[in-house]
C-alpha cells in the first residue's frame, strides 16, 4: 500500500513538472492572440489574489472619503485609456515607504510615503496612471509569461492556466510568488518602467491634467532624499526625468499650463494624511 | 542624380502597408491633426468607433474615419473590438478557502492531498488581508458623485 502511495507522489510531481512547462510553451505561443472575456477573469482573479497579499503586506487605510476621492481621480484617468473592461479599484496603504503598486486586474495601491510627498492631483493623477498603465499594458502577465492572444488553436488563458489535469492551483502559487518578487524585489523591466511613465503620462494629458504631474512628483522625490528607496523597484530616477523630459518635448507638451486642482487635492488628503489615523 | 528612388520606395511602403481596421478603446478618443499630442484635435471619437489605419509611426497611427484624417496614439487603438466591462463577483474565487480546494477539489488521492497541504504551508509565508479588498471593492461612489467631481463641481 506504502510503495502505492509512493508512486502516486512521483507520478503527480512528474506530471505536475511537465505539466508546468507545457504550460509555459503554451503561454508564450499564445501572445499574439487577442483576449477573450475568460482570459479578462482569469487575470482578475490572479490580480486580487496578489491584492490580498499587498495588503497583508501593508495594511490598507481604511479611510472611505480619502479612498473615495483616489478611486473617482483613478478611474477618471483609466477612463481615457484603453481596457473598459476592468472595474479599477485604488486604495491606500498604510506605510511611510514611497512607492505605488499595482496587479493584474485592476487593483491600485498607493502608500501614506507617497502621498505625502505629493503636492496637488495632477501629480498624484501621474502615480496613478503610471499604475494603469502596467495594468492595460499587462506589464506582469507578460513577465511571468501569461499573456494569451492568440486566438484559435489552443483555448483560452483560463483553459491553460487550468490545465488537461485541473491542476490549477500549484502553479497559480508559482506565478503568484513570481509576481509578488516583481512588485517588491526585482521590479520590473526596464523598458517597461519607461512605457508606464510615457502612457501614464499620455493619459494624465488626454484627462486634462497638467502632464508635467508626473515628472514634478519625481523630482521632488530626488529632492527629498527618497530616490534610493524607490530605486530599489525602480529605474534610476534622475534617468526616468530625462526620458520622461524628451517625451514632452517632442510631444510639445511642457508649460501647458493645464489643472494641477492642488486645492481639491489639499481637501481631500492632504491636511488629514498627517494626523494620526 | 537619381531623385526617383525615394519616390519608388515611398510608394512601394504604402503599397506594402495594408489598411486595417481598427477600433477606439478608450471612452472617447481625440483624432489629432499631427502625431503628437500637443497638436491640434481634429475629431473625437467614442468606445467602439471604427478608424482604417492607413500609416504608422512610434506609437501613433495614421487613420481615417469618414471624412477625417489624422493620428491616433497606439494605445487607444486595437485591431479588435473593446470587451464589455467584467466582473468576477458574481462567481467569486474563494481566496480565504483556497487551501481546502487545493486539497479536495482537484484530486482525491490522499497521498497527493498530503503533497498539496505541504505547498499551501509553504504560502504561509505571506499574511492574506482578503477581508480588506473586499472592502475596497465594495466602495459605493454614486453617479451623481462622480460627475459632480469629474465636472469640477465637488
Amino acid at each position: 500500500m506504502k510503495s502505492i502511495s509512493y508512486i502516486l507522489i512521483l507520478v503527480f510531481m512528474l506530471s505536475n513538472l511537465s505539466f508546468g512547462d507545457e504550460l509555459r510553451k503554451r503561454a508564450h505561443l499564445h501572445k499574439e492572440r487577442s483576449l477573450l472575456a475568460e482570459d479578462v477573469e482569469t487575470e482578475i482573479s490572479f490580480g486580487k489574489e496578489l491584492a490580498v497579499k499587498i495588503v497583508g503586506k501593508y495594511k490598507l487605510i481604511k479611510d472611505e472619503e480619502k479612498t473615495k476621492y483616489i478611486n473617482l481621480l483613478g478611474r477618471y484617468i483609466a477612463k481615457h485609456g484603453p481596457r473598459q473592461e476592468l472595474k479599477y479599484h485604488f486604495g491606500i496603504l498604510d506605510t511611510e515607504t514611497v512607492n505605488a503598486f499595482s496587479t493584474p486586474g485592476g487593483y491600485v495601491f498607493i502608500t501614506k510615503g507617497c502621498l505625502e510627498l505629493v503636492e496637488d492631483e495632477s501629480e498624484l493623477a501621474g502615480i496613478l496612471a503610471h499604475e494603469i498603465a502596467h495594468i492595460t499594458q499587462m506589464h506582469i502577465m507578460k513577465n511571468i509569461n501569461l499573456r494569451a492572444k492568440e486566438k484559435g488553436k489552443m483555448g483560452s488563458l483560463a483553459t491553460i492556466i487550468k490545465g488537461p489535469m485541473g491542476t490549477v492551483e500549484d502553479i497559480t502559487l508559482t506565478l503568484l510568488d513570481e509576481a509578488y518578487k516583481i512588485l517588491f524585489e526585482k521590479g520590473y523591466q526596464l523598458e517597461q518602467e519607461y512605457e508606464a511613465d510615457r502612457v501614464g503620462t499620455q493619459l494624465i494629458y488626454l484627462s486634462g491634467y497638467d502632464p508635467e504631474g508626473l515628472k514634478r512628483f519625481l523630482k521632488r522625490v530626488l529632492e527629498k532624499g527618497y530616490g534610493e528607496q524607490l530605486e530599489k523597484t525602480h529605474p534610476n530616477i534622475s534617468e526616468r526625468i530625462n526620458v520622461l523630459d524628451e517625451f514632452l518635448e517632442k510631444d510639445n507638451l511642457k508649460n501647458l499650463n493645464l489643472k494641477r486642482n492642488r486645492y481639491r487635492f489639499e481637501r481631500y488628503i492632504k491636511k488629514s494624511l498627517t494626523k494620526k489615523e | 542624380m537619381n531623385v526617383r528612388g525615394p519616390f519608388v520606395i515611398l510608394i512601394l511602403s504604402s503599397l506594402a502597408y495594408g489598411r486595417e481596421l481598427l477600433y477606439i478603446q478608450s471612452l472617447k478618443a481625440p483624432i489629432f491633426q499631427n502625431p503628437k499630442l500637443g497638436s491640434k484635435e481634429v475629431a473625437i471619437l467614442k468606445k467602439g468607433d471604427k478608424v482604417t489605419s492607413i500609416g504608422k509611426s512610434d506609437g501613433w497611427y495614421r487613420v481615417t474615419h469618414g471624412n477625417v484624417e489624422g493620428w491616433i496614439p497606439s494605445l487607444l487603438v486595437s485591431k479588435e473590438p473593446p470587451l464589455e466591462r467584467i466582473s468576477i463577483t458574481e462567481r467569486e474565487v474563494d481566496v480565504k478557502d483556497t487551501a481546502r480546494r487545493r486539497a479536495s477539489g482537484y484530486t482525491t488521492a490522499a497521498a497527493v492531498r498530503g503533497l498539496l497541504e505541504d505547498r499551501y504551508r509553504a504560502n504561509q509565508k505571506y499574511m492574506l488581508d482578503l477581508e480588506s479588498i473586499e472592502w475596497l471593492e465594495s466602495l459605493n461612489i454614486s453617479k451623481e458623485k462622480t460627475i459632480e467631481f469629474e465636472e469640477g463641481r465637488d
